[in-house]
């Protein structure tokens, strides 16, 4: 979309905003295109009032510069006659503009003497016909008779009528208030007169005599009024019909996609089993087949979780059971009496449980990530979770030396509740701590500190380790990646991998950052639950 | 005690039946659900062990019967799968304890101990405990070992305050965790040894015998006879 409105100004539904677009795009073109037959027709209109003006001026001057004045005059006069006032405006003035015939009383105020333009009505007083050109004299044949006629041609000679200058645009009246209108008879044709302006040309006679032509431009008025209305109407009801289609539209739209919403939130959940709805199937439109689609993608991915969930489940119980077996065996070996060799025995029940501890650790990262305990999420006080796994943890770092630092920065009592599995966030945190005092050196510092934000609660734990390269942070999350200089500590490489997958799996973030002054920051975000409580 | 061991894997069952008879319980196994229910609802037992996947009857069903029966026999759930809400589920369904396969044998005796231990019935609020020459004043949160009076921290004191509950009995590291903390969880190293040597620490000093035992490949016990 090219307009470029504040976002938060759009809907959020796409066929609205489509249907908005195309509205405002359509209303636009249509408006351009009423406005352009607007503009020509009313441009048209005044060529031809300007035309028949200048057809008078030409027949009024010709019989002037043939016959004189007061032929002239007489014209005037008859033309006013026929005109009647509304429709046309003579006057014939002297100089000084005095009247001497014609319709109107005075020449117009401020009226030049030689040009075309367009006056208010209010600036012509029209009076009934009047003719007070003084009648020329009347002695045939004499000399200066002729010389007069003479002059007069010679005079005429030069005189060329003022051509219509080029046009003032027309008055943008589309939407502009209806001035002038009688309020109580709002449709009917508006009084000339009274509102509405007068097309005028003014001559200077070679004479000096001066010559005011004007017709009135209430009709065109009139029309363009009518046009305008016309388009206000057709625009508003392209509107009102284009909102009330988007509206439908989008309510439709909205209501099928809102079910596929609906569904991805509740498989989303966790509730892998439902389905969108599929309408006619593939005999429907374009939604249809989408739900076709996404629904032969879900039972896919279903077909898919529930092979892995086989296969660990099937890993479970198939390899678990014989590894159950040996430990049985090597249980009842050790307890036996006649066996002399209980060191050996010890250790290959450590081995056999450090594999078994291997295989829980997997099963339950698995079942983590599939989103398999969403349900037994339940609000959790972080707070109090964390000062367990600190104290818990206080004098295993007492051991080693390390100072374990707890930095809570709330009110005691205070609480603090996520969403989630307690056991599962107890464990997280406790392989975090865990890792942080096996790698602090002797005498070191970890410090646990906690942040709360409006919507998530930051938490951070430093220590004083060796840290961990930038290439390898990503990696660390991944099954069984040990670093290298990890490789002689206890531990099967899947303790990070854990709190990634407990960390996800409660919408989380984690991130591994350079502490200052060396050893590694561990950043955790978690979502703060809504709502009261 | 009378053990009814409901458990369709012979193996396991034989393992089960043989440990338990040596630990001085007399036990009895059956191999299906529905055969299972039918003995544990007929015969007084003083405990099941029940697995959760069986022929016919599942171990869940078999629990849920017998409690809306109003049998109030107490019941170790053992489950073969690695889901960890099973724990949760088996627990809501009437279990009284659930235990992981493959355990150690041990860790089962020790939880037997606990369980049965619990239905004796004993438990009238008792204000004071004593276990050899520790003794634990409850209310006043005082603990002394002969004339000597131990400060504790809190944690510590919940820690002895176990021990001395379950005296005589093997308490492994997983139940100490699950009871005194109350969080199920896989320590990554040993967090309970650790702070079951403080404790020892603060009990034992300026005595020439130590107040806990330690027993290997099990977990710890507190002997009251003082031997």
């Amino acid at each position: 979309m090219a307009l470029k409105l504040p976002r938060r100004l759009l809907p959020r539904s796409t066929t609205l905003r489509i249907a908005l677009s195309f509205l405002v795009l359509f209303g636009g073109a249509s408006g351009l295109l009423m406005a352009g037959v607007y503009w020509t027709t009313s441009r048209f209109l005044m060529f031809q009032v300007d035309g028949v003006i200048g057809d008078d001026i030409a027949l009024l001057t010709n019989a002037a510069r043939e016959r004189g004045h007061r032929l002239l005059a007489a014209m005037l006069v008859t033309r006013a006659r026929q005109a009647g006032e509304a429709q046309a405006v003579y006057l014939l003035a002297d100089q000084d503009g005095e009247p001497l015939a014609g319709n109107l009383a005075t020449w117009p105020e401020g009226l030049e003497a030689t040009g075309w333009t367009i006056l208010p009505a209010t600036a012509l007083t029209v009076v009934p016909v009047t003719d007070t050109l003084p009648p020329p004299p009347r002695r045939p044949d004499r000399p200066e008779d002729s010389e007069r006629r003479q002059r007069h041609r010679e005079a005429w000679d030069d005189w060329r009528p003022p051509l219509p200058d080029s046009l003032p645009p027309p008055p943008p009246r589309l939407f502009a208030d209806r001035g002038g209108r009688d309020p109580a008879d709002p449709d009917v044709r508006p009084r000339p007169w009274r509102r509405g302006d007068v097309r005028v040309a003014a001559l200077t006679l070679p004479s000096g005599m001066r010559l005011l032509i004007g017709r009135d431009l209430g009709p065109i008025q009139a029309l363009r009024h009518r046009m305008a209305g016309a388009m206000r109407l057709g625009l508003g009801g392209m509107v009102v019909l284009g909102l009330a289609g988007g509206l439908v539209m989008s309510r439709r739209f909205s209501r099928r996609l809102e079910a596929v919403n609906r569904t991805s939130r509740e498989i989303i959940g966790g509730d892998l089993s439902r389905r969108v709805p599929q309408g006619r199937g593939l005999d429907g439109d374009d939604f249809d087949q989408l739900a076709v689609n996404l629904n032969a993608m879900l039972g896919r991915i279903e077909t898919l979780m529930e092979g892995v969930r086989h296969v660990s489940d099937t890993i479970a119980h198939d390899l678990r059971t014989p590894l159950s077996r040996l430990r049985n065996r090597l249980e009842r070996l050790q307890a036996d009496a006649q066996c002399t060799d209980r060191d050996e025995l010890a250790a290959a029940l450590a081995e056999v449980d450090s594999l078994l501890a291997t295989f829980h650790a997997l099963l339950r990262i698995a079942q983590v990530e599939t989103g398999g305990r969403r349900m037994a999420f339940s609000p959790v006080d972080l707070l109090a979770l964390l000062i367990d796994v600190a104290e818990l943890y206080d004098a295993v770092a007492d051991e080693r030396t390390v100072t374990l630092d707890l930095d809570l920065a709330l009110a005691p009592g205070a609480r603090l509740l996520v969403d989630g599995d307690r056991d599962l966030l107890f464990q997280a945190f406790a392989n975090l701590l865990d890792n942080a005092v096996k790698y602090s050196p002797e005498g070191g510092r970890v410090s646990l500190a906690l942040i709360r934000g409006e919507t998530r609660v930051t938490i951070s734990l430093r220590d004083q380790g060796p840290g961990i390269p930038a290439a390898d942070r990503q990696r660390v999350f991944e099954r069984f990646a040990r670093l290298d200089t990890a490789r002689t500590t206890p531990g099967n490489g899947l303790g990070l991998t854990m709190v990634g997958a407990v960390i996800e799996a409660h919408d989380g973030t984690i991130a591994l950052e350079d502490a200052p002054g060396g050893g590694l920051l561990v950043r955790v975000v978690l979502p703060l639950r809504r709502g009261p409580g | 005690m009378r053990i009814l061991v409901i458990e369709d894997d012979k193996e396991v069952a034989a393992h089960l039946l043989k440990g338990l008879r040596e630990a001085g319980h007399v036990a009895d196994s059956v191999a299906d659900g529905r055969d299972g229910l039918f003995q544990a609802a007929g015969e007084a037992y003083d405990l099941l062990i029940v697995d959760r996947m069986l022929p016919n009857v599942d171990g869940l069903t078999i629990v849920r019967t017998l409690r809306a029966s109003g049998k109030t026999v107490p019941v170790l759930i053992l489950s073969a799968l690695g889901e960890v809400d099973d724990r949760v589920k088996g627990l809501r369904a009437g279990g009284d304890d659930y235990l992981v396969k493959p355990f150690a044998f041990a860790e089962l005796l020790a939880r037997i101990d606990a369980l049965t231990r619990r239905t004796a019935g004993s438990d009238a609020e008792q204000t004071r405990l004593r276990a050899g020459e520790v003794e634990m004043d409850l209310l006043a949160r005082r603990v002394t070992r002969g004339s000597r009076t131990i400060d504790l921290q809190p944690r510590e004191f919940r820690l002895l305050e176990y021990l001395m509950r379950h005296a005589d009995q093997v308490v492994t590291r997983t139940m100490l965790l699950e009871n005194v903390w109350d969080y199920h969880f896989d320590p990554q190293t040993n967090v309970v040894d650790v702070h079951i040597s403080r404790l020892r620490r603060k009990m034992d000093e300026g005595f020439a015998q130590p107040f806990l035992e330690t027993v290997r490949g099990a977990g710890y016990v507190l002997r009251t006879n003082g031997s």
